[in-house]
């Protein structure tokens, strides 16, 4: 039995064209920048950039329509499978928030109203969605939101899950459109190229920023053979690393990335090598200094295609892996190396091959939390920013936005106690946020557009990964950092990705958490949705957690089972759906000494309640009345079990409004 | 306007671009070392900040090719640069 990943297909739109063929042009040394035309910038508009030819988008964002149209081009290669094992992982910086912008100026400048579906674009995780409908995916759909090195990371899940056997197909998605946010806050950190970028040349001077959606159809071996779909070719490693070094800049000596470069190659070698390649000083530098590690004397032939169709973020690992294919093709190599380099520090990297490696399957064993950490407060009664890590100087936390400094604290306390015997490199953090630090966002767009100033601090909080970044900094976290959003199961999106990693044996422990703010948008988000907003909360929740053995110290609980996956339409379907199951974890009802609930909204407040029928009253917690309505909830239903005192098994049920539901068993020991 | 003014208006808007909250612009001297370790400690991304502030308040941009790090040396650079600028 092999459950090593395969490629059946691709799509990919960007600048060059569509598919193969527009790979094909890149590799030819055709290139496609222009003028900016699609984003406003005050200061930029005389720069390069790479924009797609988007036919008329309809109702969706720029950033949606191209990926529905990378999706269209891959779709024949999905083989029939169950809709339950048929998931879908999501990589993107930004989403939809061209449209936000739009919006958001006329708002601004024109006084115009706001219209709330626009906002709706803002969730990146709503992309995600439509391609999960439209794929008829049943089975997890997350959307990772870590800068550039979003659509690998998103891969890296996806061969995962198909080695543990948590899916059997994967739709792997990356995508990035051109934005103000995105054109001014590089062009605010002095990124970006006068002309066209220089990749490696040594008077390189910057990027030159480009848009793009890829898609890749993944199985198993197995399942391809089973299903007799053509194999495009095999990933035969993949491992993803962090710098912990700092929130914009490289580690110089690549030693991290050289790192995830060496797991993937494990021993073999590689002749062809789809580098990050932006054209920064810094990033360069290091990813130079990285393959001198790694290869030494005989390094590989090195593409990079950020001077043909530019940078395209999230999208550019898809971007990168969908090149590497046609290469092989082209020059008959057996095997290429690819890699992404990202905010926060992040590295991920890929191989791709030619030949089949056998791989037996990856059991997931029961995640062990060792410590557990909440920092929160409600509307009405906000903790004042200052009095959140008092112990740290004014001076040294003067960068971090709140729920950064929330997210600290929930992780220090959660560290605490922890007597961890594993090496940093082998711990991770992966956290779930609803909304990321909007109000990072909203403060760098309200001050471009009112005041022409880009600001580079805001820029860099912007990104979804800053609270998970600023963690691996502070604690010197450097196996992968990952941001999960996928609203009210953004927590148990992040604990898959971390668990993901500790079952195929690359990591031994992770900071898991969630969390989410309170700003002026999250409000109006829910006020949409005819939700009273003076009961929502802020909250980071924090748990520390991996293999039995991690910790010196006793663990408090253990958690055996999660599933996330699309509920049905009606809560007596999906009830039936529970009970089955509870019987698969070899649970009864009875075996549950609490059951925690969770809903987005009031159409899933059903499904919530369906589920509590079938417990007596005394046994069902719903901790929104406690505690407040928040994207990331759920993270804390642990640790309300925990603090219960006592031991016993309980289960976590979220309803997401995106119509995902996920089912958490666990057990204080 | 007076130099002494003037440095202490700059110091203000240091303060408040670089959210240095904590620090009262007296405890700023004319002379520190705005970068180094034993000065405020800035980093690559406050010099950027500081790119911003200059304009706004000050309508004086930096050229890439200029060397920010050293116009941002220490408030007293700072101020000959924006005089030098004619503003």
């Amino acid at each position: 039995m092999s459950l090593t990943p395969a490629i059946l297909s691709v799509g990919m739109v960007s600048c060059a064209g569509r598919g193969l063929e527009s790979a094909g042009a890149i590799l030819d040394g055709r290139r496609f920048l222009s003028k900016l035309s699609v984003a406003e910038s005050r200061k930029h508009s005389e720069k390069l950039v790479g924009e797609a030819k988007i036919s008329k988008c309809g109702k969706l964002s720029r950033c949606a329509a191209m990926l529905m149209s990378a999706l269209e081009d891959a779709f024949d290669g999905i083989p029939k499978c169950d809709p339950k094992m048929l998931s879908l992982w999501f990589g993107t910086s930004i989403g939809g928030i061209w449209e936000t912008e739009n919006m958001l100026e006329k708002k601004f400048l024109e006084g115009g109203k706001e219209n709330p579906e626009i906002l709706k674009s803002y969730e990146c995780s709503t992309i995600a969605e439509l391609a999960a409908k439209k794929i008829g995916s049943m089975g997890e759909c997350a959307t990772y939101s870590t800068a550039c090195s979003s659509s690998s990371l998103a891969l890296a899940r996806a061969c995962s899950a198909i080695e543990t056997g948590e899916c059997e197909v994967a739709v792997v998605c990356g995508a990035d459109a051109l934005s103000r946010i995105t054109v001014n806050g590089f062009g605010s950190l002095l990124l970006l190229s006068e002309g066209v970028s220089k990749p490696f040349a040594e008077d390189r001077d910057g990027i030159n920023l480009g848009e793009a959606a890829g898609v890749a159809v993944i199985s198993s071996e197995d399942f391809a053979l089973k299903r007799g779909a053509e194999i495009m070719a095999y990933i035969s490693g993949w491992s993803s690393t962090c710098d912990a070094y700092h929130p914009t800049a490289p580690r110089p000596d690549g030693e991290d990335l050289a790192r995830a470069m060496s797991e993937c190659l494990s021993g073999a070698q590689t002749k062809l090598y789809l580098a990050h390649g932006t054209g920064t000083i810094g990033n360069d530098a290091a990813e130079l200094a990285a393959i001198s590690r790694v290869f030494g004397g005989e390094k590989p032939r090195t593409i990079s295609v950020k001077d043909k169709i530019g940078h395209t973020l999230g999208a550019s690992g898809i971007v990168n892996m969908i090149v590497a294919l046609e290469e092989m093709k082209r020059s008959g190599e057996s095997s290429a190396l690819f890699s992404s380099i990202g905010f926060g520090g992040n590295n991920s990297c890929a191989l791709l091959s030619s030949s089949p490696s056998k791989t037996a399957p990856k059991k997931i064993e029961p995640l062990y939390i060792y410590g557990a950490g909440l920092s929160h407060s409600e509307a009405g009664n906000l903790r004042d920013e200052s009095d959140i890590l008092k112990e740290v100087p004014p001076l040294k936390k003067r960068k971090w936005a709140k729920l950064q400094k929330m997210a600290l604290e929930a992780a220090n306390s959660a560290l605490e106690n922890a007597e961890i015997s594993a090496p940093p490199t082998r711990i991770g953090v992966c956290l779930g946020t609803g909304l990321g630090m909007v109000s990072e966002t909203a403060k760098f767009l309200e001050s471009y557009i009112l005041k022409g100033e880009a600001l580079p601090t805001a820029f860099t909080n912007s990104v979804h990964n800053a609270c998970s970044s600023l963690l691996s900094q502070q604690k010197g976290f450097r196996a992968l950092n990952g941001a999960a959003t996928a609203k009210e199961v953004s927590f148990e999106a992040a604990l898959k990705e971390a668990w993901g990693e500790i079952a195929t044996n690359r990591a031994d422990a992770f900071l898991i958490g969630g969390a989410d703010e309170i700003s002026p948008y999250a409000e109006r988000f829910l006020k949409k949705r005819g939700e009273s907003t003076s009961d929502i909360s802020e909250l980071a929740c924090v748990y520390f957690a991996g293999k039995f053995g991690v910790c010196l110290s006793k663990p408090l609980a253990k958690i055996t089972s999660c599933s996330l996956a699309r509920s049905e339409r009606n809560p007596k379907d999906e009830q039936k759906i529970f009970e089955k199951f509870l019987l698969s974890e070899n649970l009864s009802l009875p075996s549950l000494k609490k059951i925690f609930l969770f809903f987005g909204g009031e159409r899933k407040r059903k499904f919530a309640d369906s589920i509590a029928s079938l417990f007596p009253p005394e046994n069902v917690d719903y901790p929104q009345s406690r505690l407040g309505k928040n994207y990331s909830l759920s993270a804390t239903a642990i640790r309300e079990a925990i603090e219960m005192g006592g031991r016993g098994i309980f289960a976590s049920c979220s309803f997401a409004s995106s119509g995902m539901r996920s089912y958490t068993i666990f057990e204080i020991l | 306007m007076d130099r002494e003014k003037f440095l202490s208006e700059l110091k203000g808007n240091i303060v408040g671009a670089l959210n240095l909250g904590g620090i009262s612009t007296d405890e700023i001297g004319d002379d520190s070392k705005l970068f180094a370790e034993d000065g405020l400690g800035l980093d690559s991304v406050d010099a950027l900040e500081l790119v911003v502030m200059l304009e706004s308040k000050y309508g004086v941009s930096i050229d890439r090719s200029d060397d920010a790090k050293s116009i941002f040396d220490s408030p007293n650079t700072i101020a000959d640069y924006i005089i030098s600028k004619g503003k």
